[in-house]
């Protein structure tokens, strides 16, 4: 009993160690220490590389999402959903090497001023990996909605895609955008892909199409060039920061019932 | 969610015939559900593509058995080393865990089951942060394959509890009470009841784990020590021979035979991904076909 007590405990304590590391690691002399050209252009960064990986995973992973709950048979669906979820179960120094690899070159090769290590190449790459969070969790919130609600819309007359849109979209709504929330999230804190495809471009420019520097790749080139300096203490804590805000938005919503309920 | 309700289907099926803009929309869904398959497909394909040209698959099979245990065999194994001394670790951790929030009224347990969540949100680079500040440094376990082991273990550990979690609210209330009024105690129902009936719902989240815990690179790459000359080796192992960072490695550096390597350490890394996940799969799936009848 004793021993689940503990064991109990150890997610506690792992959470308090690593807010009491970040934040002791952070101050040197008394002194809040910044990366070299401050946090903000990082936190951009992440947020540019981030959000582009969204907005081309979020319409793709939501029609996915909606064949797999709304249009596809069951048989189809218990191999299509396994196969999309095996994209994010690919290592991600895998992805990190298709990035450098094969997805950089071909980008550059075709849009020239695109370069090799860039915003872009990391946010498509990120898409991939992130795409089967958007569509499970949407798929989870659009079978969430009761059969009862749809047959009421069919009854009133309304065609299939008019029941989807007036009906159930808009009682999927808060599930939906957690699942966007939560693929952000997971795209904040990817570290591999950032590292590796992302660049480390040391004067922080928000241009995507050239290298940006994230808060993961200050932390992973970080690790590779020293032993750890304050700033990456600090560049860490805003990272918690961040992906954990995103994802208590994300909890909230998972549960919060959407129209018709 | 009661299960009679998991097994019903929402889903209507493809729309009528009449309705042209309705199955045009779903073909447009089939299409885009597709999509990522074949573009992860292609890049992958593309890559391994790219492996074979640069390199004769036969001199990249002969140096790959020449570098023996500095090479590609030498990662496998430090990975395998590396893996199963954190799944040691977190596996009771994370059941425990999930035992001590199944229990009967635990005050408090909202908070701790929060604190669960937002631990699996939290990114695997500050794992690293943590495993390099507590065991590395604190415990002076050097940048050693135990310390590494050690923070893949808190890494996976909440995906274990979470799956725990899940397998031991399955299983069904009655059982518990048969053992009870057989005058057990609320141990003996646990270790004797509970458990055994939950185990391949549990195991399937350590599978999850193995997987995840293989794959992962961004907390060693701190932990490892890579800045560090690799020279003090320490008699804990040396956790730069794993897997991932065999690979990160050795794209590092500039020549092309390197990079060739690299991509037959992505093969095997993979190969051994799809068992896992299979294994994992038709666990799961007999699981569920022995519970619902």
């Amino acid at each position: 009993m004793i021993a689940l007590r503990v064991s109990a405990a150890a997610p506690v304590l792992l959470s308090v160690a690593l807010v009491g590391l970040l934040v002791r690691g952070a101050w040197s002399e008394g002194v809040l220490v910044l990366p070299a050209h401050g946090l903000l252009p990082l936190v951009l960064g992440t947020l540019l590389v981030a959000g582009l990986a969204a907005v081309i995973a979020v319409p793709v992973g939501l029609l996915a999402a909606i064949y797999l709950g709304e249009f596809s048979s069951p048989s189809r669906r218990r191999w299509l959903k396994p196969l999309l979820e095996l994209l994010a179960g690919v290592p991600t120094i895998v992805y990190g090497l298709i990035a450098v690899m094969v997805v950089g070159p071909w980008l550059h090769r075709v849009f020239p001023s695109v370069q090799v290590h860039s915003g872009v190449t990391a946010a498509l790459v990120l898409s991939l990996m992130v795409l089967p969070t958007v569509s499970s969790l949407t798929d989870d919130a659009l079978r969430a909605v009761p059969r009862e609600l749809r047959e009421a819309a069919l009854a009133l007359g309304a065609s299939r895609l008019r029941m989807l849109r007036v009906v159930v979209l808009p009682a999927a709504a808060p599930g939906i955008v957690a699942a966007v929330m939560l693929a952000v999230s997971r795209a904040m804190g990817e570290t591999m892909i950032m590292t590796l495809a992302a660049g480390d471009l040391p004067s922080g420019g928000l241009d995507p199409r050239q290298a940006v520097k994230t808060l993961t790749s200050h932390v992973g080139h970080g690790a590779l060039v020293e032993p750890l300096d304050a700033a990456m203490y600090t560049a860490g804590g805003a990272l918690l920061v961040v992906s954990l805000l995103t994802h208590a938005v994300a909890h909230r919503l998972v549960r919060r019932r959407g129209r018709w309920s | 969610m009661t299960r009679a309700e998991l097994r019903r289907s929402t889903g209507l099926g493809l729309p009528p015939r009449r309705q042209f803009r309705g199955r045009l929309f779903a073909v447009g869904c089939l299409l885009a559900s597709l999509l990522p398959v074949v573009v992860g497909a292609l890049l992958l394909g593309a890559l391994l593509r790219q492996g074979a040209q640069m390199d004769e698959p036969q001199a990249l099979i002969q140096r790959l058995a020449a570098s023996g245990a500095d090479g590609l065999l030498g990662s496998v194994a430090g990975s395998l080393w590396l893996v199963s001394l954190s799944i040691f670790i977190a596996m009771p951790l994370g059941v425990g865990a999930a035992v001590h929030l199944e229990g009967p009224r635990r005050t408090g347990r909202s908070l701790l089951a929060l604190n669960m969540a937002s631990l699996a949100a939290v990114p695997s680079v500050l794992y690293g942060i943590v495993g390099l500040e507590l065991f590395v440094r604190a415990l002076h376990l050097g940048h050693s394959l135990v310390a590494a082991a050690m923070t893949l273990a808190l890494l996976v550990m909440p995906i274990v509890a979470v799956a725990a979690r899940a397998a031991l609210r399955a299983v069904p209330d009655e059982l518990r009470e048969a053992g009870y009024a057989l005058g057990a105690t609320r141990w003996q129902v646990t270790r004797q009841v509970v458990l055994p009936a939950a185990l391949p719902g549990i195991f399937s989240g350590v599978i999850l784990a193995i997987a995840r815990a293989f794959g992962e690179a961004a907390p060693l790459l701190l932990v490892a020590g890579l800045a560090v000359s690799s020279s003090e080796s320490t008699t804990l192992g040396d956790p730069e021979h794993v897997l991932p960072l065999h690979v990160f490695e050795l794209l590092a550096r500039p020549h092309e035979a390197a990079q060739a390597d690299a991509i037959a350490g992505v093969v095997v890394l993979l190969g051994t991904l799809m068992v896992l996940s299979t294994w994992a799969t038709r666990l799961r799936h007999r699981h569920e076909r022995r519970r619902d009848g």
